[in-house]
Formats: structure tokens, C-alpha cells, sequence
């Protein structure tokens, strides 16, 4: 109300008596109301354009994240696998490759020479490619990463093609669909498994459970949509490090806020503890494969893959992954096939690849044996 | 009538205080300082022994009414900080100009982050902190009231303190300030009576002490020698991290005030304390790293001094108030460490499944979670590398006794990392020899359970 108005009123109300002190009074009040207004109109303003100012620079920083993430993927470059952003599996082999890499041998040795090809769907190479697609033939298709794809191996080495000639040495027709590509974790595998269950219509899917499978993708740049799905304010996200380092100067040693950014950590174990969401983001991925799988009345097999670089003892100290995958299919209804079992007690420095890590052609033997044992057992009911 | 209203107001103020502190009680790790509740008592922490004393005999009568030994450590230090602030509010009111100034100066010292995490963490310092409040209190009645036996009281105060903890012989300095500021509007006391009772109060503590310390006044006191040896490089990170950081941002407003016209005397006298207790506390200062819990007896003394300042710049105090409760809230939001607690306790009840089973313990969050779970068995690394029994031979045939009866037996990650750390080998004689019969008499299997990582002892 504006000061006249109110005095206007004020006087008809009270008609005669007038005085100044009542009037003084009054005004006062009307000031004390149009203060208190000002103030609630200023908190306002402060407080809209506080939550505008965050917005737009929230919007600012995502297209910088976005600007970023192009820049560096026009700088990839990898002798094996392209880039595809727009997929959601993010990168496959190149089609056609024919890559020699020469593995660097500790102690001086000379390096190893490994040659890699790959067919024209971009998978490692098979004698027989494209696989037979008649109803005699026994499809099996393997999903998996490095392992699978046989990383330090020569063509023919790798599992997929132990368990071909393993079930064709026991009568069966089998057909090896070799999809490993290095670098995949659970999430990129399900991503992908729709369109290769689609085009191969297996009997059989194999999935190698390696253990950084739950790790995030570190092959190629990843795109923001991946690196801050778990963040609502990728701002904040951004400036947690250096709150932490203030906070360090004022609070505390340990860190304020726990980055909430995809990780990738060679403590595998770690993504397996509560609060991590490493692991459930894989389970749920194999979950989802089983699910597919089942839709489409396939057999699937997840087949958990020993880390060869660690001793095949008491010591070994993934076994929380092994058994969080046992668990899980145990729970979930698909059969799991641990093969640390058939590695326990053998020298594990003989069965990979020095200066590489991965299993060489005879841990790659023997990792192919067991499961064409367990694929045998599932063919034949 | 006026004593009777501001006890009563005391009380007002300490009981909220206390189920503030105690429903905020954490799982917070200061090192050592939980060590204190177990009944073998630390030698290493010779430095606190009769406060560690004195705090074992209240925690574990508490816990005889059926509360875990951990609750009732968060009850002590919550009731011992809570009646620490009281006692800053009584020496408030008697000092500020207003009651209104009385209570923020009262948040203030609530607030200050050193204070909040002794009171809701098992904190032996909260009690360092509660005598610092109640010999300030007496301080700031004897240069109210002139009266000798107040002077007398005051002395009877640190002199107990001395007794209780070597770092309490410097209380006298560190209610220095309070008398400073408070003599500043003296009552009608003659002047020559204050150097008399000033020797009187002193007088007292070196009494009280001498006769409760059996004569060794310099008792678990670092020798002079030691004092002098410490350089800036040990001193400096400490008043960073103890003063500067812990105690934000008193600390910060205490140093301004050296710069201020009416209070830079006292300002001085408490950065006087402030050095001293650095230096003479380096030595657990140094061990505890828990941010300011040595220097917690300073805080009374510079909330009264930052109060007398500040106290009419009301919106001033009121953001300070608002800075400190905020560092004091993150401080006990990142310390805490519940879920660390839950992730081994149920990590520990799945591998064991009701069957025996036996822990080899490290110094921190595995003394802590035995508070909580004593009925899980365990043996320390610290008590046995300590020495010289059991041997560790002895120690691997007991632990082979064991494994031959069915009982399983785990090293946790914190025993593994202290065995293997050459600090903690060099501070532990057995520690190295212990490590080395348990690497040749078993095999450690790793295991993981519910977050919970050990290695389980198997006969090679």
C-alpha cells in the first residue's frame, strides 16, 4: 500500500484526532513493511538468479564436455580398434585387420611377434568365415574380451576355436562365432548381444567373465553420456577436486566428496565392495544377457576366465569375483562355469604371455577344455 | 540466587549440548585414543595414563548397565565436552556483557571443530577439554571476585589436571588470557593482592601435583633436550593442522586479535600457551594427528577472548558461528566411519557363522570394531609386537593349536599393513619377527566377504 493511501485511510478511520505521534507511528510501520518487502524481493532475486547463474553454467560446462570428448576422439588413434560413438558398445576391431604387434619380452629377449586379423564383421579370424548358417551346424557364440579374442596368441589359439575342436573331436558339429574384443566389459557385451544373437541365431552363448569386466571402458575416450551417468551436476562433479583440496586446508585429510565418476582401478576386488557401482552394473548387465538369451531359447554359459597373472594358489586373490559370479548365477538361473579350478596349483607363469599377461595358446588350451566340457554336458541335456 | 540461576542456565545448556554430541557419536578412528578402553593398558601412551585411567574406569562401569564399551566411550566424551561447555557458559556470563553474548560465546566453543569431534567420537581429550573449561570458570570467578579461595580452587584445578595428564601442567598458562581479560574491569580487590594469589593458585598446583604424581612432577614430560631438537619442519605442519585447521576459525580470529587495541595482551599470553603446548605436546601431538585434540584446553580461553572482542558485532560473531558449525559438520561427516564398521562387522559375522574364530588385529578401525564386538576373539599385533611375550614361536604354536582344533584364524588388512610397515616395526620389537614366523608357518589365503578383505591363516 502506498504511504498516502495508508495515511488517507487511516485519517478517515480515525476523522478528527490527527496527531503527530500516531502518524509518525504509522509511517514507521508502512516504511518497516515496504523494508521487510524489499528484503524478501532481494533474497529472491539473489536466490533465482544464484539457481539461473548455476543452470547456465551447468549447460555451459556440458557442451565443454561434450566439445572435449570430440576433440579427443578425433586425436584417437589405435591400430586395432575404430571408435563408433554413436553405438552404445562405443568401439569394435577394425574389419579386415591384418596387425602384427611385437610384444616387448622382459629380460632382455627378443620381442614376440603376434599377428592379428580379422574378418570382414570385425572379430578375429576363422578359417571358416562366415560360420555356416544351416540347422546341422552347432553355433556357439562367444562373447567376451581380450581373453576370448586371444591377445598374444596367433589366429586359431584362442578358446572359441579349443571348444570347436574339442566338440568336433566328440561328434558334434560345432561352429566357433569368435565376437571377443579386447577391452569389452559386461555392460559393452549385453549392449552388443541383441544384434550378434539376431544375425548368428546360436545354440549355445558363452560368455567369458574376465575379471576387470566390471571395470569401466579405457580403450577409447569416454563419451561424457558414459562418464558422468552416475552425476547429476557434472559441474560439481568437476570441481569436487578442488573443493577437496580446500576442504583439506580447512576440514580434514580425507577427502569431502567421493567422486562419483567411473573409475578404472587394477584393484579389481574394489568395484566388488558395498557402495561401489561397478558391480552391480555388470550384474546387471550378465543378468540382462540371460534374459535375452532366454527370450530367444538359447543356452547361455558364463564361463569366469582366472586372471593369469597372479599365482593359481591359496594367494589368489580375486576369488570374491569368482564367487560374486557363482552367486549370481546360482540366484539368477544360468549355469556358471569357475575355471580356477581346473588352474589351481599349476604354475600360472607358464601359462601367459610374458611381457603381455594374457594366457598363452596352452592356457588358452586349457581354459578352452573346460568349457567344451561344460558346453558338452549342456548339448546333451 | 544469581550463582543458582546461571547453574541452572549451565544446565540448560550443557544437556542439550550432550544428546547433540551423543546423537551425532560417530565411528571415528582417532589412533590411540581408543586403545585407551582396552584393559591392557598402553604403555606407549604414557602420556596420558591417569586421564586413560580414569576414562577406562568410567567407560567400563557404564558398560556394566549392558551398553558396548564403544557406546559408553561416546557417552564420556559427549558428557565430559557437555559439561566442558557448560562450564564456558558459567565463565561467559560472569565475563560477557550480556547473557545473549554468554550463549554465542558458548556455540562458539561448541562449534569449534576440535571440540565437536572429541565429543562424538571415543575421545580421550574431551576430558582435556572439560577441565580447561572448569579451571577457566574458576579462573574468571577469582579475578571477578578477588576472593583467595577461588585463586585457590584455580590452582586446585590445573594441579589436577597435572596430575591427570603431563600436558596439564600448561593449563596455568592457558587460563593465563581468561585472568588477563578479566582483570581488565578488576573489582575493588586492592592491587597487591593479585601477585599473592597468583602464587597461591600456583602454589596449589605444584602441591596438588607433587603430592598426586608421588613427587615426579615431570612425569611423562619430554625431556629438555627433546623440546630443543624439535625444528620448524616438525612444529610448523602441527600448528597447521592442530591449531590452524582444528580449532578454524577461532584460531584464525585469535591470531587477528593480536593486532587488536583492547585484547592483544591476552591475545599474546594465549599464543604464548599455544607455543608451549606445541612444543611440550609435540610428542603426542605429533602421534595423535587428530586436529587439535592436544590444544582442546585453549579453546575456553580464546572463545571468551574472541566473545570480548567481537561480542557487539553481533552479524560478525553469528557468521564465524555459521563458518564453524559448517567445519565441524563436514569434520564429522568425513571422519566418520560407519560404513567401514558395518562392512567389517558383517563381514566378519558372515565368515564366521557362529563357528570360533580368531582375528590378528591392527591398530585402528579392528581395535575400534572390538569395542563394539567383544565377544569376537582377538589377538593384537600391537600388544604382541610390543613384547617380549608371547615369542612369536609361542604365538605360531598357539595359532597352530588353534587351527588343528577347527578355529579359524584371519590377519585383517590393518594388522597385515602394521606388521609389514617399518615404523611400525621400529616402534614394535616383535613386530618384524612375528611377521616373518607367520609368513613361514602359513600360507594367507586371501578372502573377501561383505566388503570385508582378510587373509585367512592356512597350514602350508
Amino acid at each position: 500500500m502506498r504511504l498516502a493511501e495508508a495515511e488517507a485511510v487511516y485519517r478517515q478511520s480515525h476523522r478528527a484526532d490527527t496527531g503527530a505521534a500516531p502518524l509518525d507511528a504509522l509511517h514507521g510501520a508502512v516504511d518497516d513493511a515496504r523494508v521487510s518487502r524489499l528484503r524478501s524481493l532481494r533474497l529472491l532475486l539473489l536466490l533465482g538468479s544464484a539457481a539461473m547463474s548455476l543452470g547456465v553454467s551447468e549447460w555451459i560446462w556440458r557442451r565443454v564436455a561434450e566439445f572435449e570428448y570430440r576433440g579427443r576422439l578425433k586425436e584417437f588413434q589405435h591400430g586395432m580398434v575404430e571408435s563408433t560413438p554413436d553405438e552404445p558398445w562405443l568401439y569394435g576391431l577394425h574389419p579386415n585387420l591384418d596387425f602384427v604387434e611385437n610384444i616387448t619380452q622382459p629380460e632382455g629377449s627378443p620381442p614376440v611377434e603376434v599377428r592379428y586379423r580379422t574378418n570382414a564383421d570385425g572379430f578375429r579370424h576363422h578359417e571358416a568365415w562366415p560360420p555356416r548358417m544351416d540347422d546341422q551346424a552347432v553355433r556357439i557364440l562367444f562373447v567376451s574380451d581380450s581373453y576370448a579374442f586371444g591377445l598374444g596368441v596367433q589366429d586359431g589359439e584362442p578358446f572359441p576355436y579349443v571348444v570347436e575342436s574339442e566338440l568336433r573331436a566328440h561328434g558334434i558339429d560345432a561352429v566357433a562365432i569368435n565376437t571377443g574384443v579386447p577391452g569389452y566389459n559386461s555392460e559393452q557385451q549385453y549392449a552388443r548381444l541383441p544384434s550378434l544373437l539376431e544375425r548368428y541365431r546360436p545354440r549355445v552363448c558363452v560368455i567369458g567373465y574376465v575379471m576387470n569386466d566390471a571395470e569401466p571402458i579405457s580403450f577409447v575416450p569416454m563419451p561424457p553420456r558414459e562418464a558422468y551417468r552416475h552425476c547429476w551436476f557434472w559441474l560439481f562433479e568437476d570441481a569436487k577436486p578442488l573443493l577437496n583440496r580446500v576442504a583439506m586446508l580447512i576440514v580434514d585429510d580425507r577427502p569431502l566428496f567421493a567422486s562419483s565418476k567411473p573409475s578404472d582401478s587394477k584393484d579389481y576386488p574394489e568395484g566388488f565392495l558395498p557402495g561401489s557401482p561397478k558391480w552391480p552394473a555388470s550384474r546387471a548387465a550378465l543378468v540382462g544377457m540371460h534374459h535375452l538369451c532366454r527370450e530367444r531359447g538359447v543356452l547361455m554359459l558364463v564361463a569366469i576366465l582366472p586372471d593369469f597373472t597372479r599365482s593359481f594358489d591359496d594367494t589368489y586373490p580375486l576369488v570374491v569375483i569368482h564367487e560374486s559370479v557363482v552367486n549370481l548365477g546360482a540366484a539368477e538361473g544360468f549355469p556358471v562355469l569357475d575355471l580356477f579350478p581346473a588352474v589351481r596349483g599349476l604354475d600360472s607363469r607358464k601359462l601367459f604371455v610374458p611381457g603381455d599377461g594374457h594366457p598363452n595358446a596352452q592356457g588358452q588350451r586349457l581354459l578352452g577344455e573346460g568349457i567344451a566340457r561344460r558346453v558338452l554336458e549342456l548339448l546333451r541335456g | 540466587m544469581a550463582e543458582l540461576r546461571v547453574t541452572r542456565d549451565a544446565l540448560t545448556v550443557a544437556l542439550p549440548c550432550l544428546l547433540v554430541f551423543r546423537s551425532l557419536g560417530q565411528f571415528a578412528l582417532p589412533e590411540g585414543a581408543l586403545a585407551v578402553l582396552g584393559c591392557d593398558a598402553p604403555a606407549d601412551d604414557a602420556a596420558t595414563t591417569c586421564l586413560a585411567a580414569a576414562m577406562r574406569w568410567f567407560v567400563h562401569g557404564l558398560a556394566r548397565t549392558g551398553i558396548s564399551v564403544h557406546s559408553a566411550g561416546l557417552w564420556f566424551a559427549a558428557t565430559t565436552a557437555a559439561i566442558g561447555i557448560a562450564a564456558v557458559f558459567a565463565s561467559a556470563v560472569r565475563l560477557l556483557p550480556s547473557r545473549g553474548a554468554a550463549r554465542l560465546c558458548t556455540l562458539l566453543a561448541a562449534s569449534c571443530p576440535a571440540v565437536a569431534f572429541a565429543a562424538t567420537s571415543v575421545h580421550l581429550h574431551a576430558a582435556g577439554f572439560m577441565i580447561a573449561a572448569i579451571a577457566t570458570w574458576a579462573a574468571v570467578g577469582w579475578a571477578r571476585s578477588g576472593a583467595s579461595w577461588r585463586a585457590l580452587l584455580t590452582g586446585g584445578v590445573t594441579g589436577g589436571a597435572h596430575a591427570l595428564t603431563p600436558l596439564g601442567a600448561l593449563l596455568p598458562l592457558a587460563v593465563a588470557p581468561v585472568l588477563l581479560l578479566a582483570a581488565e574491569r578488576p573489582s575493588d580487590s586492592a592491587v597487591w593482592r593479585w601477585p599473592a594469589q597468583v602464587a597461591l593458585a600456583l602454589g596449589t598446583h605444584l602441591v596438588v601435583a607433587w603430592v598426586a604424581l608421588n613427587e615426579q612432577l615431570c612425569a611423562g614430560m619430554p625431556g629438555l633436550g627433546e623440546v630443543a631438537a624439535y625444528d620448524f619442519a616438525t612444529l610448523l605442519p602441527l600448528l597447521a593442522r592442530e591449531w590452524l585447521r582444528g580449532c578454524l576459525p577461532l584460531s584464525l580470529v585469535v591470531a587477528c586479535l593480536l593486532l587488536h587495541p583492547r585484547v592483544h595482551a591476552p591475545a599474546r599470553v594465549l599464543h604464548l600457551a599455544l607455543a608451549a603446548y606445541l612444543l611440550l605436546g609435540c610428542h603426542a601431538t605429533a602421534s595423535l594427528g587428530d586436529d587439535g585434540a592436544c590444544l582442546l584446553t585453549l579453546v575456553p580461553a580464546a572463545t571468551l577472548l574472541v566473545m570480548r572482542a567481537l561480542g557487539e558485532r553481533r552479524r560478525l560473531v553469528l557468521s564465524l558461528l555459521l563458518l564453524s558449525t559448517a567445519v565441524a559438520a563436514a569434520k564429522i561427516c568425513v571422519r566418520a566411519d560407519w560404513a567401514l564398521y558395518d562392512a567389517l562387522a558383517s563381514g566378519v559375522k558372515a565368515v564366521a557363522q557362529g563357528k570360533p574364530l580368531l582375528l590378528l588385529t591392527g591398530p585402528g578401525l579392528d581395535e575400534a570394531i572390538l569395542l563394539c564386538e567383544p565377544e569376537i576373539e582377538a589377538i593384537r599385533v600391537r600388544q604382541v609386537g610390543r613384547g617380549p611375550a608371547p615369542k612369536p614361536a609361542d604365538l605360531v604354536a598357539d595359532l597352530g593349536r588353534r587351527l588343528a582344533s577347527g578355529q579359524r584364524v584371519f590377519v585383517t588388512p590393518e594388522a597385515e599393513i602394521a606388521l609389514r610397515d617399518p615404523v611400525f616395526q621400529a616402534r614394535y620389537a616383535q613386530a618384524a619377527p612375528i611377521l616373518f614366523e607367520l609368513e613361514q608357518a602359513f600360507a594367507w589365503r586371501p578372502l573377501q566377504k561383505d566388503g570385508w578383505h582378510s587373509k585367512e591363516l592356512v597350514r602350508r
